[in-house]
């Protein structure tokens, strides 16, 4: 437990290096949800839409604090480090490397944060008017919270996933570029799952991205899509599946592993 | 005419390195194949998208479907052009500058900003510019009036001079490496400018959409060229496109120039 405070204590410190760059990539991460409301809102103030003006407003508000909370990287730089050979040091350290994206993971999260967090408080204390009444139910508060860390979890393990593939492939980082345009239109970003044609929706039901953003909201939010028990049984089960699958890749990705440095 | 004889000159330098890329691009063509795919299915994704959206309503901030895929495809052909000619350059200048790199653009006989925006092209990204062309075709067809010759003249002028005020935007921010040292952020800049042009500007409310048409003038690169084939345009925004273009590139030059004044080799 020492060590793993340690190794979150060094993150902090050298993630305060770039705060100005965090800064940037919040606003970067909100600029897709932010063009998704513009429209969508406009959309709810003319036509026939699944989302009441109020609804759309507050599940664009929640969008943005999942991206933020559940975005993974990581894999990014676990396939780098495969790939130039740096995992070698990692794996004569007493903790494991994965300690140490975790820990990276949320730091960089916490200082993210920072900003948008009491924003988004302020507004929901002074204007509560603004969001929908069911987002302000305790209850539903608590489910969210559990949901959200579900979904960051498998959404960490996912990109993890991806970047591991480095043992196998020369290029893994071309595979993450199509899960980021999946991840876009398939999670409820581009379009609320309230409001995706029903062929659509079961499609991308089975893909892992409405596990990481939707489903949360979808929870807080009460939009009863699907039964409460079935939507944290399928965030468990692609969290279990997924994990099971790293451990899996780890240890026959150590076997055939050749240090290229060497 | 010093003028001409340089431009000649860099036509002639800019020529020999889109040879020298495009026989590089085709050797990994992986890298091609797999970038051509993903403009693809982000133009599917976006079709869907819009598609959507109309079954949910009728108009979209007073555009019908056909006129925002004339949007859509625009942004497609735009953006492909800047990402084809200067952008992915200019995002790779941090790295030159840290790197010290940045030294020997300085000592080359072409100017050092020409050089640093124009040097590579970008092949794969010519997908995007020929996605777009189809597109556009298509949504043109579907319009209520297909735009005459006149208005696809100022089309063109209009779109050119939307590219130049996201080029200036581009050196201007890119600039700040001169004063920063490390400017790892510049791609989020780029993410920032570029989301916005896939929509047309009437859905943002009032602050936002003159912020986007006059302070940060990105509405001139994808919305105002679409707003002349849609039929939209007002005669004085021709004018104010003009000035606003001179204006940015000046300030670009100015921005630059005061960032080379700044700028200390990393490498000596």
């Amino acid at each position: 437990m020492h060590k793993v405070a340690r190794l979150f204590a060094l993150e902090w410190s050298t993630m305060l290096q770039y705060r100005f760059d965090l800064i940037l990539w919040v606003l970067t991460e909100a600029a897709t949800p932010l063009i998704s409301l513009v429209i969508w809102y406009t959309v709810s103030q003319s036509g026939s839409f699944a989302l009441s003006s109020q609804d759309t407003l507050t599940y664009y508000i929640l969008i943005i604090f999942v991206i933020v909370a559940t975005s993974a990287w990581n894999g990014f730089f676990f396939s780098r480090q495969i790939l130039n050979g740096e995992i070698t040091f990692y794996l004569t350290r007493p903790l494991s490397i994965f300690w140490r994206h975790i820990a990276n993971n949320i730091v960089e999260k916490v200082i993210k944060f920072i900003i948008p967090v009491p924003l988004v408080v302020i507004t929901a204390v002074v204007f509560p008017a603004v969001f929908s009444p069911a987002i302000y139910d305790p209850w539903r508060l608590l489910l969210f919270t559990i949901s959200l860390i579900l979904g960051t979890a498998v959404a960490f393990v996912l990109d993890m996933n991806l970047g591991i593939l480095a043992f196998w492939l020369e290029d893994a980082n071309q595979l993450r570029r199509y899960k980021d345009l999946l991840h876009e239109v398939s999670s409820g970003i581009l379009i609320p799952f309230a409001a995706l044609p029903a062929v659509a929706f079961t499609i991308f039901s089975f893909l892992p991205f409405r596990y990481v953003i939707s489903v949360p909201i979808e929870i807080l939010m009460n939009q009863q899509l699907d039964s409460l028990g079935k939507l944290f049984g399928l965030q468990i089960a692609w969290l279990v599946g997924l994990t099971a699958l790293l451990a899996l890749l780890w240890r026959r990705g150590l076997k055939r592993y050749a240090v290229p440095t060497q | 005419m010093p003028f001409l004889h340089n431009s000649v000159h860099l036509w002639r330098v800019w020529r020999a390195g889109v040879r020298v890329n495009i026989i590089r691009e085709i050797a990994f063509r992986a890298n091609f194949i797999f970038g051509i795919t993903r403009q693809v299915l982000w133009l599917a994704t976006f079709i869907f998208f819009i598609e959507v959206v109309f079954r949910n309503t009728e108009t979209l901030a007073g555009w019908n479907q056909a006129e925002v895929l004339v949007v859509l495809a625009l942004s497609r052909l735009i953006e492909g052009l800047i990402n084809t000619l200067f952008s992915q350059n200019i995002m790779g200048l941090p790295e030159l500058v840290q790197k010290g790199t940045f030294d020997f653009y300085l000592t080359k006989p072409v100017p050092a900003q020409f050089y640093m925006a124009f040097r590579n092209f970008s092949l794969y990204n010519v997908g995007n510019v020929v996605a777009g062309i189809v597109l556009l075709f298509y949504a043109v067809w579907h319009l209520p009036q297909f735009p005459s010759p006149s208005s696809w003249g100022l089309f063109v002028v209009l779109a050119a001079c939307g590219i130049t005020i996201y080029y200036s935007l581009l050196i201007m921010v890119s600039s700040l490496v001169f004063y920063l040292e490390r400017l790892e952020a510049l791609w989020g800049f780029m993410v920032l400018f570029s989301e916005p042009l896939t929509v047309p500007f009437d859905v943002f409310p009032r602050t936002p959409r003159l912020t986007l048409t006059y302070l940060i003038p990105i509405a001139f690169v994808v919305f105002v060229p679409a707003q002349t084939l849609t039929g939209r345009l007002v005669w004085w925004q021709v004018p104010v496109a003009l000035i606003i273009t001179g204006i940015f590139l000046t300030l670009a030059n100015l921005a630059w120039r005061a960032g080379l004044r700044r700028y200390s080799s990393a490498s000596s």
